[in-house]
């Protein structure tokens, strides 16, 4: 048994390590102790899997009921296993931007890991949002620091809009703590489970509000462009791949566990919004010259897609939502890791400027064709099943909704003249020598491919660890 | 049971070219003795399962009470399918030994084997999911090797074209599919063929139009045909598999598949006609084209619109027994295009007319092949024919006959421009090349019999009536007239090109298809300037806030006397209001 306080111990001892590597001036890379701390903390997820986790509480203040309390609620553990698993195969791509400070960037990094993990694993609610709002903290820092030459605006903008959907998530947390006197996740929902109110149906409408924002969803996504664009490659990967759940991740604890009624109110307004941000989205990255940005909204356009199945109402809708938003996790990340390199090698990540690359970089085309064909929902990689699960679950919500697969086709359309811009024709680039993707490069693409195909021919593994009904 | 070892080799296969270089193991070994194996396979299970009906189940994933099951299922129609699959595919890999020698091999016969993987699971899978599995598994393989040569713009803008239309296919046939579910809690396609009076009348409606619309966009039929001609850019062994025998006959293998459904839904006469009209752009449009393999496509076009004609005319095992027959002819057109290809190095009939090929090698196949397709007696076409159209009424028997005889005339159109006069060259022929064009060749000839005993594997109705007699002597007519029109390459001939040319210009909708997708980019534009101007908004909040405090700020501004004025004033306002009695 495994308690999972263990999870979050290699962290800790990481960023003690790394200030203690700071005051004698060690000379061992601050990357390998992040290294060893997230591989320790993926072994000790594994034997977790295969031992049963323990719950953890610590309580700090029984007056507000702050307690610092782990346990594993129903659909912890595909999130968890997105959180352990994919900033390390992310944390490589650092060394395309961050060349100074890189002690800071590391402790930011694994500040920001141990705190999206408890998050996940938080079933205080107060000491969730405690979590929460480390990581955004440190994200903020992290888009600000290393970023290109506009990242402070665009860092203080997602900073703004994430505190306002924080502010928004506490008050509803207090909201509920008034109403049940408890900030602990299985006592509240013993409360609220089948109660239904005016009142809650605000809480749940606070919670909504917050999480369109940080998703993002139309029409509180501006936010996202310049955050995702401007800062470093991990960081963003780090943004699109693990932050933009948070915002889902809340949203589910009160759709399942808290306000389930109240939840399904709001199902038809929210799945229209979803539909036609997913479309917005859609088209604008069609319309974008630059590869991260299509990147971007692309993403958006898929997160999207997930609210649109976690609003659905029924378990397949909502297991399909959570399924595509852990399988774009571990895609996305994998399209701005090969976007970094992109930079990396020929200084641009302009469509225009770049062509014809299946030549001198094959490797380079095999994994942006991966990303390519695992984004638009080719089976065999897993965002067909979370597709395939959201759309049919949306159709027995409300069948006129299956229109939004047509924003599949624009995807399509999008994807595709990407490929053809950059991997076929002639070759052409702004340098002339381009190295194909280095060792450590390999073993992240590679790495997150296999993950990506895994859960695409074996979904139950994920699947299965989804349990809707338990707190 | 294990019917999944029929697609067992060809993953063999995806895993050994993708990941041995070429040196270590030829490709080309890996991948021709594993479709043997699975032609051996298939045989195999065809003989064991003959007239038995097996399906088998296997659970993939299920949430809550929704089981999500692949199941396969064995019976004559899909084990005769894979036996006939894995054959063709067997024929092309040989030719392919021949045709692509100079290229890259790992890359190619790993995309061939994932497409003949996927073409295997399609025809043995018994489970919607499966289906459309291996069904989106082969557009992307096809858009893989129709940009083989990706350095050209040509076949770039080609692949994504294909893709971007069979997609369009695919999102409906997923939607069907989901519809279907929806109804039926089940992804069995034998389970909902046997249940279909449960689901209501629009719901049947609906998802057949959509499959209809999936059959239509894989096999190039209107609207859609404007992928296939230009597909013609990929090697022409995949335009022999992919493109004429297999993948585009896919379409057509789901309609009859599904037709108890089809049935149902009331939608066959739109197919009648959207098949009609296929006919007559494909025919017209071949008559016009000038690369052999686009006449070839285009031929593929219009048998393939034959086959949903008969699906429409509820006759799907007519249509059956004609995808069967016409994957043997097609193919063997499309190797001896490819053959001329590699040997004279053009594809354009009037310099392969210049090079004076007249050796009974080339055009004897070719002319086996032709016939088959324009339907002339003793050949494959001709019985194929008969099955066809049995249940065609009198003014589709005589529009049909029009058809016939326009495709008689673009085909040996095809044969008199190309082959002229009795040359002198000097070829080597080369074993890989002759063997798969020399079987195709005699099936063509002897192939025919088949018909008479093809009713025990499966039940089909054919009638040599005389609307067939006519039919035939139709078909002799057109091979006349092309004799006459095209064999003697003069004046009138160019005439009639050209007029033929500025008729049908608009016929092909490219330029449609083109500004389409301008105008949608143009539309992403404009959403893309909506979303500046909503930043901007955003940000002009931000620097309201900002303007505000600025404002606001002066008020601490640590001048006394300006203290005092606003302490001053706002006394005489509190006093003020409690006069008023606030």
């Amino acid at each position: 048994m495994i308690n999972l306080i263990y999870l979050i111990l290699p962290g800790v001892l990481g960023v003690i390590a790394l200030y203690l590597k700071d005051i004698t001036h060690s000379n061992i890379p601050s990357k390998s102790i992040s290294y060893t701390a997230m591989g320790a903390t993926l072994l000790l997820l594994l034997l977790g899997t295969i031992f049963g986790f323990s719950g953890f509480n610590l309580a700090i203040s029984k007056a507000i009921d702050l307690s610092i309390s782990f346990n594993l609620n129903g659909i912890s553990l595909p999130f968890l296993f997105l959180a352990v698993l994919m900033p390390m195969l992310v944390l490589p791509s650092f060394k395309y931007d961050v060349f100074d400070k890189k002690l800071t960037f590391n402790v930011l990094f694994l500040v920001i890991y141990v705190s999206i993990i408890s998050m996940f694993m938080s079933s205080n609610l107060l000491s969730l949002f405690i979590f929460m709002e480390i990581s955004l903290l440190s994200a903020f820092f992290a888009i600000f620091l290393w970023g290109n030459e506009s990242s402070f605006n665009s860092a203080m903008k997602f900073l703004i809009f994430t505190q306002i959907s924080s502010m928004l998530i506490l008050t509803a947390f207090l909201m509920v703590f008034l109403y049940t006197g408890s900030f602990e996740l299985t006592s509240i929902g013993a409360f609220t489970h089948s109660a239904n109110s005016i009142y809650l149906s605000t809480v749940f409408m606070l919670v909504l509000v917050a999480a369109i924002i940080k998703f993002p969803v139309f029409p509180l996504h501006v936010w996202m462009p310049g955050a995702y664009y401007d800062s470093a490659t991990s960081i963003t990967a780090l943004l699109s791949g693990l932050f933009s759940k948070i915002g889902g991740y809340i949203l589910l604890l009160f759709i399942l566990f808290i306000t389930p009624i109240s939840a399904s109110y709001f199902s038809m307004p929210v799945m229209i919004l979803a539909v036609i941000s997913a479309f917005y989205a859609a088209f604008i990255a069609l319309s974008k010259k630059d590869l991260k940005m299509m990147f971007s909204y692309s993403s958006m356009l898929y997160m999207s897609l997930a609210l649109m199945g976690i609003m659905s109402n029924n378990a397949i809708g909502i297991d399909g939502g959570i399924f595509l938003m852990i399988s774009y996790g571990f895609i996305s990340p994998l399209a701005f890791i090969l976007t970094g390199y992109l930079r990396s090698q020929t200084g641009t990540t302009d469509m225009t400027k770049v062509g014809g690359l299946m030549k001198k970089v094959p490797t380079f085309a095999l994994f942006f064709f991966i990303v390519v064909f695992a984004s638009i929902g080719v089976p065999g990689f897993s965002n067909f099943i979370g597709e395939f699960l959201v759309f049919l679950g949306v159709f027995k919500f409300y069948p006129l909704i299956i229109i939004s697969i047509v924003s599949m086709l624009i995807a399509t359309g999008y994807y595709l003249s990407a490929v053809k811009r950059i991997v076929f024709e002639k070759f052409f680039a702004p340098v002339k020598n381009l190295h194909d993707l280095s060792k450590s490069e390999l073993i992240q693409t590679v790495a997150l491919s296999f993950v990506i195909i895994i859960l695409g021919i074996m979904p139950y593994i994920l699947i299965n660890s989804i349990n809707l009904g338990v707190v | 049971m294990m019917l999944y070892l029929i697609l067992l080799p060809m993953l063999i296969s995806m895993t050994l070219t993708a990941f041995l270089k070429d040196k270590l193991v030829r490709s080309r070994l890996i991948a021709v003795s594993m479709t043997s194996l699975s032609l051996l396979i298939s045989s195999v299970f065809f003989y064991v399962y003959f007239s038995k009906d097996l399906i088998e189940n296997f659970s993939w994933f299920n949430i809550e009470t929704y089981t999500f099951q692949i199941s396969f299922i064995a019976n004559n129609l899909h084990l005769l399918m894979a036996v006939v699959v894995s054959f063709i595919s067997l024929l092309i890999l040989i030719f392919s030994v021949f045709y692509m020698r100079r290229e890259k091999q790992e890359k190619y016969y790993f995309e061939m084997s994932l497409f003949i993987f996927a073409m295997l699971g399609l025809v043995v899978s018994n489970s919607f999911i499966l289906f459309y599995i291996f069904w989106e598994l082969m557009s992307i393989s096809s858009y893989l090797l129709i940009g083989f040569w990706y350095e050209k713009e040509a076949a770039s803008k080609a692949a994504k074209k294909a893709l971007i239309l069979t997609k369009v296919g695919d999102v409906s046939l997923l939607t069907a599919i989901i519809i279907l579910f929806a109804n039926t809690g089940t992804l069995s396609i034998s389970a909902t063929l046997s249940g279909l009076s449960s689901i209501p009348q629009v719901y049947l409606t609906v998802s057949a139009a959509l499959f209809i619309i999936a059959a239509l966009s894989k096999s190039a039929q209107f609207p859609f045909y404007v992928w296939l001609p230009d597909a013609m850019e990929a090697p022409t062994t995949v335009s022999a598999l992919l493109h004429s025998a297999t993948m585009v006959a896919s379409g057509a293998f789901l309609l009859i598949m599904i037709a108890p459904l089809m049935y149902v839904s009331g939608t066959m006469v739109y197919l009648v006609l959207i098949s009609l009209i296929t006919i007559f752009i494909s025919s017209l449009l071949a008559l016009e084209s000038v690369d052999t393999k686009r006449i070839l496509a285009y031929s593929t076009i219009d048998s393939l619109a034959f086959m949903f004609l008969a699906v429409a005319t509820l006759n799907p095992d007519g249509a059956l027994f004609y995808l069967i027959m016409h994957a043997v002819f097609k193919s063997l057109l499309f190797l001896l295009a490819g053959e001329l290809i590699i040997l004279f190095g053009t594809r354009n009939i009037f310099k392969l007319r210049g090079l004076e090929i007249g050796k009974p090698i080339f055009y004897v196949p070719a002319f086996i092949g032709l016939a088959s397709l324009a339907g002339i007696p003793p050949f494959l076409g001709f019985f194929a024919h008969a099955t066809l159209s049995y249940n065609f009424s009198i003014s589709i028997e005589l529009i049909f006959m029009v058809a016939t005889f326009l495709t008689s005339l673009f085909s040996f159109r095809l044969f008199f421009t190309v082959y002229h006069k009795n040359g002198t060259e000097k070829i080597r022929e080369d074993k890989f090349a002759i063997i798969p064009i020399a079987t195709l060749s005699i099936l063509s000839t002897v192939g025919g019999a088949s018909l008479f005993f093809f009713n025990s594997i499966i039940p089909i109705a054919y009638s040599f009536d005389l609307f067939l007699v006519l039919d035939s002597i139709i078909a002799l007519l057109g091979l006349f007239a092309a004799y006459y029109f095209y064999s003697n390459r003069d004046f009138p001939y160019a005439k009639l090109d050209k007029k033929l040319k500025s008729i049908f210009r608009g016929v092909t909708y490219d330029d449609v298809l083109a500004s389409t997708g301008t105008a949608i980019t143009k539309f992403g534009g404009l959403v893309d300037r909506f979303e500046d101007a909503l930043g901007e908004a955003f940000d002009s909040v931000g620097s309201l806030s900002f303007s505000l405090s600025y404002i606001s700020r002066e008020l601490q501004s640590g001048d006394l006397s300006n203290y005092i004025v606003i302490f001053i004033a706002g006394a005489i306002l509190v006093m003020i209001l409690m006069l008023v009695g606030v």
